[in-house]
């Protein structure tokens, strides 16, 4: 029955009471997400398939955050009114927040350590791309928009970093006339791509592969066709090599996972002063469930690059 | 002796919120508790008897008077190892076991790892709950966990315990134990100021008690001070019916009054703990 010192306090022991509690509820959400990964077909159309795996990613990694979370508010007495034991938790601990930062840190932790493993196993299994790539912001210009041959549209790119793709997703209006409208990319006057990219409808996705080189920006030219393309804020990116492998990747989104549960139980801390744990616990979930599901928070849109294969800093 | 707690004029009230009006939890009272004394604080639910205590484990800001527990405030840090508080209701962190939540308390009351276990295995073997092993605390009955309370009171060695309730829902067996442990600390020096309903317990083990009724202070004073009477009692023994009726009859010429002649019988209380010195002993008898 010896314990170092670190698991005897209040941090370490929510992190041993973390794992222990979401051990049960994690290995039942990561089945159900394996089986219906299996089950289910989802309808693609030159789409990744890792992408569409997104919501089973997300199942266990969800129910361990929640997990945690509910587990670090109910086990410590004072994070709630009338929670049984408080008077001898505040004869303890003097600090003014009552041990809750130190139980906060251990469920971030125990979470951490459950999550991290969860993100970069499931990432695999659910063919994620084994090479996470860097997406860079290009700067378009004021109106981004090739409506004629010869027009032209120029990007620049921030910092000059080495590009080894573009891709583009252009919104496209009527037709003035026949063909689909075909566009060149060059940079400094040269070409960077030796076939010109044919653009028809509205929304197509075209991933141009060019010599991987330092671009500062690019120019795409309209050289045929008749349908006007409209270049929305975020339909244009410049795509690099990463410098570090996707595990890294898988481990970034179990911290952006973190994140969103230190918020959630910092929120929870402040309302806890007030509620006692049906009314903590209800917060606590619906916090989570708006960051996670919601999209108010980072989650979401890190869970579907890490499937895209996009380097999450 | 030196006073371990003195509370001079200590008085609580609990605000009013909305339409409801503000209870007078304490009235004020005075108080002074002698090291190697242990007091008893009785009186019905409701009294003050719990905001007495936790006014006095500084978990319970006074609205007026003063309070200090060896001879700081009792709010004071310094006396969290010192000045032990065992409160009336659950446990807190129910998941852990009993060596986990010993090891918790040691540690946030600064004792080390290696002496923290060993005063835990000590008081796990004393309170008879080594055989909860791993199991989680919210799988004992409830004496189990009085027992697991009044160890973690105990785990700092403290000077002043501070007792709600010790003793309910224990066992006879257990009971005795606890007893036997606070007589014990008393005896070192301790000082307990202990809160309960089981008046056989309290005129055992107290050598004063407090009685209070909504939140006043009805009766304080030494045991003999409060219970004594006029009556003398003679228990004879080895006398037939014809015996006691001269004796009586003897009583009466010499001015006394016989209340009662009855054959006295020993109270529950101490067959259980006769029965806890013999266990081994299979049949019960009375007391020869």
């Amino acid at each position: 029955m010896s314990w170092p010192s670190v698991w005897r306090g209040p941090a370490g022991l929510t992190f041993r009471l973390c794992l222990r509690t979401s051990a049960a509820p994690t290995t039942i959400a990561l089945f159900i997400a394996l089986i219906a990964n299996v089950a289910s077909e989802p309808d693609l159309i030159n789409g990744s398939p890792a992408a569409a795996a997104t919501p089973w990613l997300t199942l266990p990694l969800l129910v361990v955050a929640v997990a945690c979370c509910l587990c670090a508010a109910h086990a410590w007495p004072t994070f709630a009114l009338r929670q049984p034991g408080a008077d001898t938790v505040r004869r303890l601990e003097r600090s003014p927040f009552g041990g809750r930062g130190a139980v906060i840190a251990g469920a971030l932790l125990a979470q951490l350590a459950l999550s991290g493993p969860l993100a970069i196993g499931l990432g695999a299994w659910l063919d994620a791309p084994n090479h996470a790539r860097r997406h860079y912001e290009v700067v378009a210009p004021e109106q981004p928009v090739l409506q004629g041959k010869g027009t032209n549209v120029t990007f620049r790119i921030e910092g000059k970093p080495t590009v080894d793709a573009i891709w583009m997703r252009p919104r496209a209006s009527l037709p003035t006339g026949d063909g689909a409208t075909e566009v060149t990319i060059t940079a400094d006057g040269e070409r960077l791509a030796s076939t010109p990219i044919a653009f028809s409808e509205s929304g197509a996705l075209m991933r141009v592969a060019i010599q991987p080189q330092p671009l500062s920006q690019f120019t795409l030219t309209q050289t045929a066709g008749s349908v006007p393309l409209y270049f929305a804020p975020n339909t244009v990116t410049a795509v690099g090599a990463a410098d570090l492998p996707t595990w890294a990747n898988s481990l970034l989104l179990a911290l952006i996972a973190t994140w969103t549960s230190a918020i959630t139980l910092t929120i929870a801390a402040l309302i806890g002063l007030g509620t006692g744990w049906a009314t903590l616990a209800t917060a606590i979930c619906c916090l989570q469930f708006v960051q996670w599901i919601g999209n108010t928070g980072p989650i979401a849109n890190a869970l579907l690059a890490v499937m895209r294969g996009q380097w999450l800093l | 002796m030196a006073i371990a707690i003195s509370a001079h004029q200590l008085a609580v009230t609990f605000a009013g919120r909305g339409k409801k009006a503000a209870v007078k939890a304490l009235l004020p009272l005075d108080l002074e508790v002698a090291a190697g004394a242990i007091v008893g604080v009785l009186g019905p639910n409701g009294s003050g008897k719990t905001t007495l205590l936790r006014a006095l484990a500084g978990l319970q800001r006074p609205t007026s008077g003063t309070v200090e527990v060896l001879g700081e405030p009792p709010d004071r840090k310094s006396l969290v190892q010192r000045v032990a508080y065992q409160s009336e209701g659950a446990l807190p962190m129910a998941v852990l076991s009993a060596p986990e939540y010993l090891a918790f308390l040691g540690a946030e009351l600064g004792l080390a790892n290696s002496e923290s276990d060993r005063r835990a295995k000590n008081l796990l073997e004393r309170l008879e709950l080594t055989h909860a092993g791993s199991r989680p605390i919210r799988t004992f009955s409830t004496g189990m966990c009085k027992r697991l309370a009044l160890a973690g009171a105990l785990i700092a060695d403290p000077e002043v315990l501070l007792l709600d309730e010790p003793t309910a829902g224990l066992d006879p067996f257990g009971t005795a134990t606890v007893m036997e442990i606070l007589r014990e600390r008393v005896n070192q020096g301790g000082a307990i100021l202990m809160a309960s309903h089981h008046l056989l317990e309290v005129e055992e083990i107290c050598s004063e008690v407090l009685l209070l009724h909504n939140g006043a202070v009805k009766a304080r004073g030494t045991l003999e001070d409060l219970l004594a009477t006029d009556d003398r009692a003679l228990v004879v023994r080895g006398l037939d019916d014809d015996g006691m009726q001269q004796l009586a009859n003897d009583a009466k010429t010499r001015g006394g009054e016989v209340v009662r002649i009855e054959r006295p019988r020993d109270h529950l209380f101490a067959l259980f703990r006769r029965l806890g010195r013999s266990r081994d002993d299979t049949k019960v008898g009375p007391k020869r």
